[in-house]
């Protein structure tokens, strides 16, 4: 049976410094992906304001500098590139796609170039204009870098490919009292919002039924693929489940009298589509937040013995009706 | 059951809404005999607060009597009558083992909401906001109490309502604000904003030892309210509030100081208007003036104590003064739990009356016009208590 470290793809990963990671974890590979990311986005986002700033505030004298009286154009494009820079800044989702339009914008801007190149007489004129026609270019390929990068974001983390959520947390008890906890799967329903149900087979497997958001109800069996007592489960389904899952909670103790730190780790090992992509949703990057929801919802109800809520509490908003309670109507 | 929600920025309203209901096997439900309105709410009516929803019930002082309990509530029984701390607090977790039951990690259901723009989330607070956990108040006929075997004191038939109610925050706050000065034999402590925290702050540290307290606010009944508590004040309208505490305090400034005003703090002149302006076109959530004052006020080496709340982003913190000066800066909302038993105690025993504070008494039926009453200052308005 392959380990769950191979599974995981750890990849250069060693034992030594997974070991190392377990004292003294550094950042999760994918967080620093994230950093350097966001940084590109709003390095990206900048420049577009610096442009757009210096096309509007100077537009007569570029206008004038390259040989043509009409600034109401570089007006215009000053306003596209502030636009586009306030979006890249302002963290809308999909940064790709603005960063696209930069990249769509560069070639606007090369087109206008040549032709005003083509109109251009003077030979110093068109110097000046081919010189920034080749600072534009410039401009595209680090553009054209960007998009890409930020692009393999979105399609890393969308649905179609391998979802991967990790999160961490600590929780107040022993890792063998949390262990024990979690190895019971009939828990899981407990705490875990979307899973309805986890039955024993009878023959070492387990039956899941998991509640996708839409209301639709999936079904699959799991087994486990790896387990140390007091430290670790891992857990995947089998191969004739809508979903292909790996789940992974390991159990450290923390410093001190600080109990243990829980890490869970969930992975799609096959893009699921149809019925199951929704569930995929849950764990993709838009929603790598509801994993960590469940993780925490674990630490609620082992720490207090329920789950805290509001649901279903007293306000001054007309009722809003469940869905269990529209289909009984 | 009647209960008092928001519906907006200055729009409160008493309307009818379902009676709570045990939720989790650690619930009560309390049925309300006294609650108030917190100058904190004001913050909300004022539409500071981010993350309320129309209809929110309000309130987050109150007391009553259990009427119902969860299967797993084995400490308290149908009858009893009891004051309930502000935070809600699971008991188990790492910070309520270490009594900071206002940090607790368990009981805010929208932790990720509090964590997008604090960082962390602390526990979850009755209708403060679903930063906070969105949980339904007690200015109502009725209120659910999660965490009931925890979150409660048990009060003693010969004490009123009116002298226990503000064991559920007021009380305890000026009290922790007055704690974390550490106060010295000799020390001399400044306390900005004569309301209700202010009021406990003040007298909390004379009780805790403190040689002198001066209390700063603009309102005449404020300031009465202060000096009958033991402390000498200062208009500041009429005085430069830093002239005035070298002045007092033979040129080396207060020991500690505690700012008890928080987010919407008035200043005169250009600065105030500074702060407005910063505020109105959300580039700051908070006018942190007393705030500044008192770090440029507090001695070297003092402390800065801060039960007023803020919100979120603070602009030009003289920060300078705390590296160079070696002040230090403590704060946080009320670990109301850890409070309670002591300071009813020392209600039992007659170190102070909590009902000196209470200036009106209205049924809930006039919250709409209390909260306005109380944030106009109308009336000499200090603490509204509110009868279901």
């Amino acid at each position: 049976m392959a380990s769950v470290t191979d599974v995981h793809e750890r990849g250069r990963e060693t034992d030594e410094s997974r070991a190392r990671a377990t004292s003294r974890s550094e950042p999760h590979a994918a967080l620093q992906r994230k950093h350097r990311n966001a940084r590109l986005r709003q390095g990206l986002g900048w420049l577009s304001v610096g442009i757009g700033t210096a096309e509007i505030v100077a537009a007569r004298r570029l206008s004038k500098w390259m040989g043509t009286r009409r600034f109401g154009v570089m007006r215009l494009l000053g306003v596209r590139e502030l636009a586009t820079g306030a979006a890249l800044l302002a963290r809308r989702r999909r940064p790709a796609r603005f960063a696209w339009a930069r990249v769509a914008g560069d070639v606007m801007d090369l087109g206008l170039l040549g032709a005003l190149y083509a109109a251009s007489r003077r030979p110093r004129q068109r110097a000046r204009v081919a010189g920034t026609a080749a600072a534009i270019a410039g401009i595209t390929a680090l553009d054209l870098v960007g998009g890409r990068r930020l692009a393999r974001e979105r399609t890393a983390s969308s649905a179609r490919s391998r979802p991967r959520s990790r999160s961490t947390l600590t929780v107040n008890r022993d890792p063998a009292e949390l262990y024990q906890a979690w190895r019971d799967f009939e828990n899981l329903p407990r705490f875990m919002k979307h899973v309805l149900a986890v039955e024993p087979r009878g023959d070492g497997r387990w039956r899941w039924l998991v509640e996708a958001p839409g209301g639709k109800r999936l079904e699959w069996n799991a087994e486990i693929v790896h387990e140390q007592p007091g430290r670790e489960i891992a857990w995947r389904t089998l191969s004739e489940s809508q979903v292909e899952l790996l789940g992974h909670v390991r159990f450290e103790r923390a410093p001190g009298k600080r109990g243990s730190r829980v890490t869970l780790d969930v992975q799609y090992l096959r893009p699921p589509g149809g019925l199951a992509a929704p569930i995929a949703r849950l764990v993709g990057k838009a929603a790598g937040a509801p994993m960590h929801e469940e993780l925490r919802r674990f630490k609620r109800w082992i720490e207090t013995g329920e789950v805290p809520t509001t649901e279903g509490q007293s306000s001054g908003r007309a009722p809003r009706k469940t869905r269990k309670e529209e289909e009984r109507r | 059951m009647k209960a008092t929600c928001w519906y907006g920025k200055h729009d409160i309203r008493v309307v009818d809404v379902p009676d709570p209901q045990i939720l989790n096997p650690r619930d009560a439900i309390v049925r309300v005999t006294l609650s108030a309105i917190c100058g904190s709410d004001l913050h909300l009516y004022n539409g500071f607060i981010p993350g309320m929803r129309r209809g929110d019930i309000l309130g987050h002082e109150f007391m009553g009597e259990v009427v119902e309990i969860g299967s797993e509530v084995h400490n308290l029984k149908v009858g009893d009558r009891i004051v309930v701390p502000f935070p809600i607090s699971c008991g188990h977790c790492f910070f309520c083992e270490e009594e900071s039951f206002s940090l607790c990690e368990n009981s805010n259901p929208n932790a990720w909401a509090a964590e997008e723009i604090w960082g962390h989330s602390p526990a979850g607070i009755y209708g403060y906001s679903h930063l906070v956990g969105g949980y339904a108040g007690g200015q109502a006929e009725y209120v659910r109490v999660p965490f009931a075997d925890v979150d409660h004191v048990k009060v003693p038939e010969h004490l009123s309502d009116e002298q226990v109610l503000f064991l559920s925050d007021v009380f305890p706050t000026g009290y922790m604000a007055a704690e974390n000065c550490d106060i010295e034999p000799g020390d001399t402590v400044a306390v900005w904003g004569c309301g209700p925290v202010g009021q406990f702050s003040i007298r909390s540290a004379l009780l805790l030892g403190a040689e002198r307290v001066i209390a700063i606010d603009r309102f005449p009944e404020r300031l009465q309210m202060a000096r009958e508590g033991g402390a000498e004040t200062i208009d500041y309208m009429e005085t430069d509030v830093y002239d005035a505490l070298q002045e007092m305090t033979g040129g080396r400034g207060p020991d500690s100081c505690i700012d008890a005003v928080g987010a919407e703090a008035h200043a005169p002149g250009l600065i105030g208007a500074y702060d407005r302006t910063k505020q109105a076109l959300m580039l700051e959530t908070d006018r942190p003036f007393a705030l500044r004052q008192a770090l440029l006020a507090c001695r070297n080496g003092g402390t800065i104590s801060v039960p007023g709340v803020y919100g979120g982003i603070l602009d030009k913190m003289p920060f300078g003064a705390v590296v160079n000066r070696a002040l230090t800066i403590r704060s946080g909302q009320t670990h109301v739990q850890h409070y309670m038993p002591s300071l009813l105690g020392r209600i039992e025993n007659g170190d102070i009356d909590p009902s000196f504070l209470i200036t009106h008494r209205m049924s809930l039926d006039e919250a709409p016009h209390a909260f306005e009453m109380f944030a106009k200052k109308q009336d000499e308005c200090i603490k509204v208590v509110l009868v279901p």
